[in-house]
């Protein structure tokens, strides 16, 4: 078990040197930063200056190294917008962020989940179909879609609901049903399938012919077996806590990570892109770990078959 | 596609024509029927764009600003209404539905054509070649596409071109993994193996053999990846990081009429509409195409 | 049986070896390397229209010799000649151009086949591959003759793999292979996927072959009474190495070394009625990539003694020309027709 986790850290951590390398790269081939910096009529004696200032007259890799060095502390500098460190403006808009992610993510458990093992369960019966359809629908709508849609019914024509900001608790409610509804579709849809699954095996239908009765079944032996493959989902919904709002916050105005990055990404904020995505990787990394982890923990047999190759 | 055919069952004559049709309608399901209906009805519009559209898209008709569609007090001149400067809101939709549906094309066929082909190179040389393409794959898959090609165009700017490949990254890696597969287990024991051992040069294995076995695979998965790139590009032309104006696309028309939700929702639901429906259709056509072609996918 | 022993060897491996690094399992990617020596030192020929029997469990290491003899592998040590000649690297063209005059077989002839060609235009494929400039005509004219001579009825050209039976699948492998006009053939477990019924239609059909073209075979199975059927020589491999290694009849007749006694103990109308029973084989042979020490076989050798764990016994040369891995066997004890000294 030890291995195992000793593997899986290196590969998290190849994960993140390759984030870096492809931020390092990316900046690179993006231009000469001397001349991304400096205004196009400066004197070229100080743009000789600024090189040797930021290092840039050094061979590659040693801008590299320490450019990674620099990135692996957080430091990706000021942002051009307001001059503050970059990372610090992203650190401050992950509450924000998790303030509607967090609710949406509990919505996205209780709503999905449920509803895909009890579409399993009776399944061709009209509470099938509805989640069937509610799904489908969740996988092709896209998120601003719906979320405007909801702006229209409940702020529009209703005028329940805020439709933008975060001054009232209220701002929050239409995020957190936008992004929940469309996660629980998504968990619905591959729960089912999970569950429809394990239904299938000879061993559930051994242990009903056996005479063990149905919500015993269900719950000892279907349940538990449909848990891991569903609980790689789960981990990918907890790793985009931080990146997976970037739409819905841009249509509602909520200030989290992903109305920064959108708007770093217009204004070319380069530090502040390299800071959000740096803390994104950060979070899907971590998160893959965990589940890599409780993979293990829920089936032993995968413990020694991943770690083979 | 003579050998698809040959794969069907043959039908026999019907007995009569109440059965013929029965038997039609279970090998093509209604739902089918009708998102192959609107997926041909887009491909016409995006085909015959600059003659099917009644106005220039950019054209402004400052007398009807913000006229409604037909059913909500509209009429027949703007069929679907105005925008807020008079804009044909038609019109706009059809060079929409051409711009997306282009970029979804050209981004399907640019993550198929990579993605099989580092998938076959991953396949064939193995070794370090292999190791570098399953590092690729995983951190694409560890990333949310989204985050990376935000990143992507921050850095270097935006154009259609750009755009256009850069969508062409999305979901490459789903065709270097099932490439990969494929060609592995045919490799290892199965038919490429038995050509090769014939004396066979590459080109011949991996073009007459294994490409053709692979391909009906391959067609389905671009069936997800379509409306996967519709759904993103429109996602980041709305929000204003994706197609530019003057140009226009269904994101970016949803983006715009957002504005003006309050006043004009047409504006805002009729492209919305476009891209569920669009999605809708393809997803079905490729959930359909799946069970016929490729039972074992999923 | 014994008339074409005065020429040249068609084929000859001179202690070939092919050994595959594994990862101890348990230990992850920080694991210690082992090595797995399927296949270790293997030294054998074949003589032009002869065939060569190769037997032993599954895991053997049989089915990579057979690779390595075709030059489909390269060998981690020793040497394959076919007429004379070092086999070409793999993949190379001149390797390429050697695929005229061998040819495999499969076990799988629904996998060895692709499924979305008519069975025609694959049995005319290597012509496509080492003849382009034939005509279409000429071609579909040998296309036909091969089938006939393999028993395909014409119009089976236009069908599918899956629409034929296994037996007829087979044909067409052995149509495909044949076409070429090869002097070798390597025939991986040929009839183990097909019904009984249909083996021995495949077995004389391969002896009708060898008779009418003078082919060579090296018959890969672990079916015993095939393999005496159609054999001239056997070699019986263990663990990667060969234990025995003679001619069939009399191999047959009189096993030597104690793992080819227990392998044909398994079959019992192979052993000679009245002589004193040996035991078949029990359990499962050791793991590959941890072999025991001294001789491989010991772990399940109802003879084994402290010697056997020590050294492994070396491949000797009988007085009639067998040759048996074994301490116990040596040209002395050998001498006694019949069983292992007791």
């Amino acid at each position: 078990m030890l291995s195992f986790i000793a593997s899986r850290l290196a590969r998290a951590a190849l994960t993140i040197v390759f984030v870096v390398t492809f931020a390092f790269v990316v900046l690179r081939l993006s231009g000469d930063p001397a001349m991304l910096i400096m205004s196009v009529d400066a004197p070229p004696e100080a743009i000789v200056a600024f090189r040797k200032a930021w290092g840039l007259d050094e061979p590659i890799w040693q801008q590299y190294l320490a450019y990674a060095a620099k990135a692996l502390t957080g430091d990706f500098g000021n942002s051009m917008r307001d001059g503050r460190p970059a990372i610090e403006l992203v650190l401050e808009r992950v509450p924000m962020t998790l303030a509607i992610t967090l609710p949406a993510f509990l919505i996205k458990i209780c709503l999905g989940i449920p509803a895909g093992i009890f579409a399993a369960l009776y399944r061709n019966s009209a509470l099938d179909r509805l989640t069937m359809m509610v799904s489908v629908a969740g996988f092709t709508v896209p998120s601003f879609v719906l979320a405007l849609v909801l702006v229209l019914v409940f702020s529009v024509q209703l005028g329940w609901l805020p439709s933008s900001g975060n001054d009232h608790w209220q701002s929050a409610i239409l995020p957190i049903i936008t992004l929940g509804l469309s996660g629980a579709a998504i968990l619905a849809r591959f729960t089912r399938s999970a569950m429809l699954e394990v239904l299938g095996q000879p061993y559930i239908r051994t242990a009903s012919a056996k005479g063990v009765p149905w919500h015993r079944v269900v719950r000892g032996h279907a349940l538990p077996n449909a848990a891991i493959p569903t609980v790689t989902i789960v981990g990918f919904m907890i790793g985009s806590l931080i990146a997976g709002a970037v739409v819905v916050e841009s249509v509602f105005a909520w200030p989290g990570v992903g109305r920064l990055l959108v708007s770093a990404v217009s204004n070319r904020d380069l530090a502040v892109v390299q800071a959000v995505l740096l803390a994104i990787a950060l979070s899907m990394v971590a998160a893959n770990l965990v589940v890599d982890i409780a993979y293990g923990w829920l089936d032993p047999r995968l413990r020694r078959g991943r770690a083979q190759h | 596609m003579t050998d698809i055919a040959t794969q069907l069952p043959t039908e026999t004559e019907p007995a009569d024509r109440h059965a013929g049709m029965k038997r039609f309608f279970a090998a093509y399901p209604p739902g089918v029927l009708l998102g192959l209906s609107w997926i041909l009805l887009m491909l016409i519009l995006a085909l015959g764009a600059d003659l099917l559209t009644p106005y220039s898209f950019t054209a402004f008709d400052l007398k009807a600003r913000l006229q409604p569609p037909i059913g909500m007090g509209g009429a027949l001149n703007h069929a679907l209404g105005t925008d807020e400067l008079g804009r044909d809101v038609l019109s706009r939709l059809i060079m929409s539905i051409r711009m997306s549906i282009l970029i979804a094309f050209f981004g399907t066929l640019i993550a198929a054509c990579m993605g099989t082909l580092l998938g076959l190179m991953a396949a064939h040389f193995r070794g370090k070649v292999e190791a570098v393409i399953l590092v690729m794959i995983d951190f694409q898959a560890s990333m949310p596409f989204m985050i990376i090609a935000l990143s992507v165009l921050a850095f270097f700017g935006n154009s259609i071109v750009l755009f256009v490949v850069l969508m062409g990254f999305h979901s490459w890696e789903r065709y270097a993994r099932i490439s990969r597969g494929l060609a592995l287990s045919a490799n290892e024991q199965g038919y490429a193996s038995a050509v090769r051992q014939l004396g066979a040069g590459s080109g011949r294995i991996y073009g007459r053999h294994v490409l053709p076995n692979i391909a009906s695979t391959l067609i389905v998965s671009m069936t997800l990846t379509f409306p996967e790139i519709i759904l993103l590009e429109s996602g980041l032309s709305f929000l204003g990081l994706g197609v530019q104006p003057p140009l226009t696309s269904l994101g970016n028309m949803v983006g715009y009429g957002r504005e003006y939700i309050t006043r004009a929702p047409w504006i805002m639901l009729a492209p919305s509409a476009v891209i569920v429906l669009t999605t809708l259709s393809i997803s079905m056509l490729g959930d359909w195409l799946r069970d016929r072609l490729d039972p074992t996918l999923r | 049986m014994t008339a074409q022993d005065s020429g040249k060897p068609l084929l000859q491996a001179h202690g070939i070896a092919k050994h595959f690094s594994v990862r101890q399992s348990g230990l992850g990617p920080f694991g210690r390397k082992g090595l797995l020596k399927a296949v270790d030192g293997v030294t054998l020929s074949v003589m032009p229209g002869r065939t060569l029997g190769l037997v032993g469990e599954s895991g053997c290491g049989k089915s990579t010799t057979g690779r390595l003899l075709l030059g489909l592998m390269t060998p981690s040590a020793g040497e394959v000649q076919f007429d004379g000649q070092p086999l070409a690297k793999a993949g190379t063209a001149e390797w390429r151009q050697q695929r005229q005059l061998m040819q495999m077989v499969y076990q799988d002839p629904l996998g060895a086949l692709d499924r979305r060609l008519t069975v025609g235009r694959q049995i005319g494929e290597p012509l496509e591959i080492h003849h382009p400039g034939m005509t279409v005509a000429d071609r579909n004219e040998r296309i036909v003759a091969e089938m006939a001579a393999v028993g395909l009825q014409p119009h089976h050209a236009e069908r599918y793999p899956h629409e034929l039976s296994g037996g007829q699948r087979q044909r067409v492998v052995l149509a495909r292979a044949l076409i070429l006009q090869p002097r070798l053939l390597v025939c991986d477990e040929p009839i183990s996927a097909l019904d009984v019924s249909i083996q021995a239609q495949v077995v004389n059909l391969l002896l009708d072959l060898q008779q009418d073209l003078n082919l060579a075979y090296v018959f890969i199975s672990h079916d015993l009474k095939v393999v005496r059927q159609i054999s001239h020589d056997v070699a019986v491999m263990y663990l990667g190495r060969i234990v025995e290694y003679g001619e069939a009849e009399s191999l047959f007749r009189d096993p030597q070394h104690p793992y080819t006694q227990a392998l044909l103990a398994a079959i019992p109308s192979v052993v000679r009625q009245g002589a004193p029973r040996i035991a078949p084989i029990q359990g499962d042979p050791p793991d590959p990539a941890n072999p025991p020490s001294g001789c491989a076989f010991r772990t399940r050798c109802p003879r084994a003694t402290a010697l056997c764990a020590e050294t492994a016994p070396a491949l000797q040369t009988l007085p009639d020309g067998r040759q048996v891995a074994c301490h116990f066997v040596t040209p002395d004890t050998a001498s006694r027709p019949g069983r292992v000294a007791a």
